[in-house]
């Protein structure tokens, strides 16, 4: 049907026409495709640049035909700054020390990792009991919940700042009012704690960040899911839990994955409240990258070459996840 | 096991999976906004000590300079410029979001040969981080100097035979309506001499943010777009056809429309990512001469966190978090209303 009405349709128009508006069609296409890949393209060659050629005009574009890639950029982004004016010498590099990249790769590693396993679990089970079970009040509540998701986070930052600082002091001078003294000793135990600086308060920060999303995603998947389901499976002499387990976890496993793809993403990518909060230590790459630009000349070779390694992770993911990764960055924006 | 029993303790699990959420949420989202709102009606004007006396609404007044004293204070320019630079990214953001992602997704929905090659192509740079989008394209948009000449952008331009533009991309000045010339003088004739201010202009180091903002997410857009045409049924088209009409006349009159609430919905997503924006700006060189790239977040992080001006801070960060409420609140209720009635 379909083919048909498209030949006759076609075969009246002008063959002029018809190539003009096939060719446009390649054209635009091919020009958003040079537009898209262009400067990632930029980034990677200019990382596989020996030094002198990196700021060179005209710029070059082609490796192994106007240049010899080497992995000197590479090996300057595992090590601390030059010691001297004199860099290509072998002697000085090995006196440099190691830099800050490996530490904070780890750390974006663990705190993504950490991130998108408790945010997807603690979101899944929120958006099960929100499906399945009557919650008074839900519809206020899901406003409340969803209408985080699009929280700016200057708006927290002040009383992240504060209460990250200090915790312990918080809460110990709460606690204080309270006249019993093994309470009052337990205040003054914890007075020092602070979050910052450490992998659970950012990683708390994200997760909590992170929940909106995931609950508005899974409710929409659970809603597909008939409660008949679980009920025949409960009938059959499962309990609830052993149900949600046995049955309903596995079948959402996939909704989950497609949701972990924008989790991952943001946590991996987050920027300002790691600069705030986590500035000497649990660091993550982003802080780490802007941290090498300095003030007035950039090392470009550097900076692209540690472009390059953190993009590398994300690549690898999105690559995985390509089969989800349309479902889960147009699922809640789009419903059926 | 009776009936009774069961139900509350269906209410008791369903309530324990979803209180931790709540918790979290309550905390660290509504607390915290009180907490914000609190500290920018404080007496906390300078220095890392907390002070939590009220002051009322002082820090506000600074910021949009009312009253004598602030009128030409240096917080409400900044505040001001952020605001006009902000309200233009936005809009060009967005608007050239929604051209560039519809025009792709209804390319790629007549199932041109590597569909799945360019979209994802297309939509890769979404999972690339602000930092290093903003870092390669400062890059790409650094002018040269006499002694090396153009390079980047500028190089670009010139090698098309364009070399008589050859514009400082961070640091130019802000074009605008020139006040003296035709349009400007029937603006101000008409009432409306505002829209020929530099007030009213818009930066080229601003529209450098847009090119990079919209470079990475228009293939999101287009993915929005490409999943909403799939859900168009064929029938539809082919009855337009069958009733004469062309293909510009369907998407006009057919496929425009039904893709309304995904129009709404890219609006809002790339509304509140564009009026946060803090990362990108921050990597493609700060605010600039003259805050000619200022955005709202910055001016926020650098009274709060390099001034420590908490007050003041608090302030801008609750006049933001009130601008983006009046996008979303509307949109939510009444997507939220929309799924209560299905």
């Amino acid at each position: 049907m379909t083919t048909n009405t498209q030949i006759t349709r076609t075969s009246n128009l002008p063959k002029i026409i018809h190539y003009a508006k096939e060719f446009l069609f390649w054209f635009v296409l091919i020009a958003t495709f040079l537009f898209s890949i262009f400067p990632l393209y930029w980034m990677f060659i200019t990382s596989l640049k020996p030094r002198t050629d990196v700021e060179m005009t005209p710029p070059t574009f082609m490796p192994f035909v106007d240049y010899q890639p080497t992995l000197d950029n590479y090996v300057d982004v595992f090590l601390k700054d030059r010691a001297g004016a004199g860099f290509a010498e072998a002697d000085q590099e090995a006196t440099r020390k190691i830099s800050e990249f490996p530490t904070t790769l780890t750390n974006s590693v663990i705190i993504t990792t950490v991130t998108t396993i408790l945010a997807v679990l603690m979101g899944t089970l929120a958006a099960y009991a929100f499906s399945r079970f009557q919650i008074k009040g839900e519809a206020d509540m899901r406003f409340f919940i969803l209408s985080t998701r699009m929280l700016p986070p200057v708006v927290v930052l002040i009383p992240v700042f504060l209460m990250f600082n200090q915790p312990g002091e918080l809460v110990n001078n709460a606690l204080q009012n309270i006249p019993i003294s093994f309470i009052q000793a337990f205040g003054e135990s914890i007075k020092d704690f602070s979050l910052r600086n450490s992998y659970i308060g950012i990683t708390l920060l994200y997760i909590t960040f992170g929940l909106p999303f995931v609950v508005w995603m899974m409710k929409g998947f659970f809603d597909e899911i008939p409660k008949e389901y679980e009920e025949a499976a409960m009938m059959d002499g499962y309990s609830r839990l052993e149900a949600i387990w046995k049955i309903v976890l596995p079948e959402a496993f996939p909704a989950m994955l497609a949701t972990s793809v924008f989790v991952v993403i943001t946590a991996w990518n987050e920027f300002v409240f790691v600069l705030l909060l986590n500035r000497d230590n649990a660091t993550t790459v982003p802080p780490f990258l802007f941290s090498i630009l300095g003030y007035g000349q950039v090392e470009w070779g550097r900076t692209a070459a540690t472009s390059v390694l953190f993009l590398i992770p994300i690549i690898v993911f999105t690559f995985l996840a390509r089969n989800h990764l349309l479902r889960g960055v147009t699922f809640g924006a789009v419903r059926r | 096991m009776n009936v009774y029993w069961t139900r509350n303790w269906e209410k008791i699990v369903g309530f324990a999976f979803f209180l931790p959420s709540l918790i979290a949420i309550i905390i660290f989202v509504y607390g915290f906004i009180g907490w914000s709102g609190l500290v920018s009606v404080s007496n906390w004007k300078r220095g890392a000590e907390p002070d939590y006396t009220i002051s009322g609404f002082d820090s506000y007044a600074r910021l949009f300079g009312i009253g004598e004293k602030y009128a030409a204070g240096i917080d409400a320019k900044r505040f001001k410029t952020g605001m006009r630079n902000v309200v233009g990214f936005t809009i060009l953001f967005i608007v050239s979001c929604i051209v560039i992602g519809f025009t792709l997704a209804a390319i790629l929905d007549r199932h041109v040969i590597g569909e799945g090659f360019f979209r994802s192509v297309f939509l890769f740079p979404m999972a690339i981080s602000f930092i290093v989008t903003g870092l390669t394209w400062r890059w790409l948009f650094t002018p040269g100097d006499s002694n090396i000449g153009s390079t980047g952008i500028n190089l670009l331009l010139q090698n098309f035979g364009l070399s008589f533009f050859n514009p400082n991309w961070s640091t130019d000045m802000v074009y605008s309506i020139p006040a003296d010339s035709g349009l400007g003088q029937l603006l101000i004739n008409i009432g409306l001499g505002w829209f020929a201010s530099p007030t009213f202009g818009l930066s080229l180091g601003v529209i450098t943010l847009t090119i990079a903002a919209a470079w990475q997410l228009s293939g999101y857009t287009m993915a929005l777009y490409l999943a909403g045409m799939r859900g168009i049924p064929e029938d539809l088209r082919e009855a337009a056809r069958v009733d004469g009409a062309n293909e510009w006349q369907i998407y006009r009159h057919i496929i425009i429309p039904l893709l309304k609430p995904i129009t709404l919905s890219v609006i809002i997503i790339l509304a509140h990512l564009s009026l946060k924006i803090y990362d990108l700006v921050v990597a493609m060189g700060g605010e600039g001469q003259g805050f000619v790239k200022d955005m709202p977040a910055l001016n926020m992080w650098d009274t709060t966190f390099a001034s420590a001006r908490f007050a003041q801070g608090a302030a801008i960060s609750m006049v933001l978090l009130i601008l983006i409420s009046l996008l979303i609140i509307p949109y939510l209720i009444s997507s939220l209303r929309q799924e209560e009635e299905r």
